[in-house]
């Protein structure tokens, strides 16, 4: 009797999450609407996105929802979406610090996987919500917006930056005496390797260099000089940065670069991140090994292509200046050991609950624990993934007037006319999920 | 057994009580969160005007005569979307209130020539109560401003800074006739324990 009460609260559990993740993996869900933005369905994704939207995992729909808005050109909608996200997170960071609620998931989690988990996002997506918002507002003509934007990234920065450092230290103080991530090295090898492509699964390089265009473009020098000087910290290798570090300190000190030409940036957000992969580790328990289901990232990580650009006879070639896919692997590495924690209980917890089945209940009763076991034990594979893989920048410097503006990628090849000021700043935004999405954006000019 | 499921009842009771409608002060302390707020906003709007009707350049300046000014705007320079326009707007009806200064509004401008131009233009308009073109008064102060911010945050606290800056300038010989700043510091701890 005692222990019939247990598995009925399992199985409610079960069937009351029944929209979220649990038994649908989440990548497969999120496939439907990759598929739908790249084919400039807003509709078709919205409504398959409905419904998540309102559940518990909603921040994750949300964010997914504002990005296809971005890609099929929805500014507005994409921006109203993003507001909903900020205030969600804004609201956790006004959440007391030990949660009753929140202990409840924990406990369906312990029982069930990291699925019944409400989904928190991660650093990075938060700090990408703020630099996709700033593009929305900045799309719109909004410079007001779009500079409160940019600055809610740096800030966010910041605060994740310290927060994370405490964060890390913690983590490895409970996960003293679990098994730890050097003991199944050859598993986790695809998502070592991600994880090195950056060096941070905070800082974001691209909106930095975003950041840097935007002041530069509306004459806020000494803003733009550190925008591009943070870039470069974390981005050294990035070809274009030193040369931009040049003529924004040639401009703070005063001097016109009046050589009569415009700035032409391209931002170019290539693919999709790839999403998580499910590995089985065996973990030790005092009953012996148990296996158990964790989120990894594959070895098949989208290479970067650059995109070719040209236009008044000058061409230019992308370069990567921030792999999302890297970050979000980082991201997902920092958590193993945290992870390797929960799942060492979990799985004390749920072998506990198989022998009690085999003393118990009988052979049906053992059966039907077993089958709950196996079916429960499901790696977390959410994550945003219509965030781009990643995101390159090219540049050209062209006398004013317009200019048609030729581009070749991963995703076809286009022709845009582009306006260019004397002194102006254009930003083309070019989002390729297959096809190109572009967007030019309103001239920046100083004021 | 039966205790338990009267708390039960009681808690679902409590979920399915209907919703309240209040009247409140408009100018009570608000402190739902540390962001920019209605409080900030009548504070900020009422000191300012204080300091400048209090300055004595100004106080000797509108002994005689109500000077003509005009709101320029007031750069919004922290991570929220604060709409500043609604401090300046509480700042210039302040200030007409006292009866000291006058306004121009740049903001209608557009609006005013439509109107102008149906006047004298339509042909549906007795020409003699037609407004006359050119003879609006030039402003000459011009009152410009920002709001800057400054936040720190760790896993526990959220501090607040705002700093808002005001300036009158003459616009004839470009002197910035008054400036006055006022701060505004909010912390918010979290609490350890909660729903």
């Amino acid at each position: 009797m005692l222990f019939r009460f247990p598995l009925l609260l399992a199985a409610t559990l079960l069937t009351g999450c029944a929209t979220n993740s649990l038994f649908n993996p989440y990548p497969n869900q999120a496939a439907d609407w990759k598929q739908a933005a790249a084919a400039g369905q807003p509709e078709a994704a919205f409504s398959r996105l409905a419904k998540g939207t309102e559940g518990g995992d909603r921040l994750l729909y949300l964010q997914e929802r504002a990005r296809v808005a971005q890609i099929t050109d929805l500014p507005a909608e994409s921006q109203q979406t993003f507001s909903q996200i900020i205030t969600l997170y804004d609201a956790q960071d006004e959440q007391a610090r030990v949660r009753l609620s929140s202990a409840g998931g924990g406990l369906g989690a312990l029982m069930v996987n990291d699925n019944a988990l409400p989904y928190r996002g991660y650093e990075y997506e938060r700090i990408a919500v703020h630099g996709l918002q700033a593009m929305n507002y900045w799309q719109q003509g909004d410079i007001e917006g779009a500079a409160v934007e940019f600055r809610r990234v740096t800030l966010e920065q910041q605060v994740a930056e310290q927060r994370h450092e405490q964060e890390i230290g913690r983590a490895e103080e409970e996960a003293a005496g679990a098994p730890t991530m050097d003991d199944f090295d050859s598993q986790f090898a695809g998502l070592n390797t991600a994880a090195a492509t950056v060096r941070s699964s905070i800082q974001n390089p691209y909106f930095y260099y975003l950041a840097g265009v935007f002041r530069e473009g509306t004459g806020n020098y000494n803003d733009a000089l550190v925008d591009f000087k943070k870039a470069y910290e974390i981005m050294p290798e990035m070809p274009l940065l030193q040369a931009d570090i040049e003529r924004v300190s040639t401009l703070q000190r005063g001097r016109r670069g009046s050589d009569g030409t415009g700035q032409v940036v391209i931002a170019y957000e290539q693919g999709y991140i790839p999403p998580r992969q499910e590995i089985s580790l065996p973990i030790p328990t005092i009953h012996g090994y148990f296996a158990v289901s964790f989120p990894t990232y594959g070895t098949d990580m989208v290479v970067p292509r650059p995109l070719q650009a040209s236009a008044g006879g000058k061409s230019a070639q992308s370069a990567v200046i921030t792999r999302f896919d890297g970050m979000a692997a980082r991201a997902l590495k920092e958590q193993i050991p945290a992870m390797l924690v929960r799942q060492t209980l979990r799985a004390a917890a749920k072998y506990g609950a198989q022998k009690k089945a085999n003393d118990e209940l009988g052979l049906l009763g053992a059966l039907t624990t077993q089958i709950y076991n196996l079916v429960s034990e499901r790696a977390d594979l959410r994550s945003w993934l219509t965030l781009p893989a990643n995101a390159q920048i090219a540049r050209l410097t062209l006398p004013p007037g317009t200019h048609a503006l030729a581009l070749s990628g991963l995703g076809g090849s286009a022709n845009v006319e582009i306006p260019v000021t004397q002194g102006g700043t254009t930003l083309v935004r070019v989002i390729d999920t297959g096809q190109l999405h572009i967007t030019v954006m309103p001239v920046l000019e100083e004021r | 057994m039966r205790v338990l499921m009267m708390a039960l009842l009681g808690a679902a009771l409590l979920i399915s009580g209907c919703t309240r409608v209040q009247y409140g002060d408009a100018t009570a302390t608000e402190t739902v969160t540390v962001d920019f707020g209605s409080t900030d906003l009548q504070m900020i709007a009422s000191q300012m005007v204080d300091d400048l009707m209090t300055f004595p350049p100004v106080v000797q300046l509108t002994a005689q005569r109500r000077p003509v000014a005009f709101v320029d705007r007031v750069q919004n320079r922290t991570v929220e979307h604060i709409d500043t326009e609604s401090v300046t707007d509480s700042i210039r009806a302040k200030l007409i209130q006292s009866g000291k200064f006058r306004f121009v509004d740049m903001t209608v401008v557009e609006r005013v020539r439509q109107q102008m131009d149906f006047q004298t233009q339509s042909g549906m308009v007795d020409p003699a109560t037609a407004v006359t073109m050119g003879r609006q008064i030039g402003a000459e102060f011009m009152i410009y401003g920002a709001l800057t911010s400054i936040v720190k945050r760790d896993s526990s606290t959220k501090d607040v800074y705002y700093k808002f800056t005001l300036n009158m300038m003459n616009l004839e010989t470009g002197i910035i006739e008054w400036s006055s700043e006022k701060e505004i510091r909010k912390t918010r701890s979290r609490s350890l324990f909660g729903l």
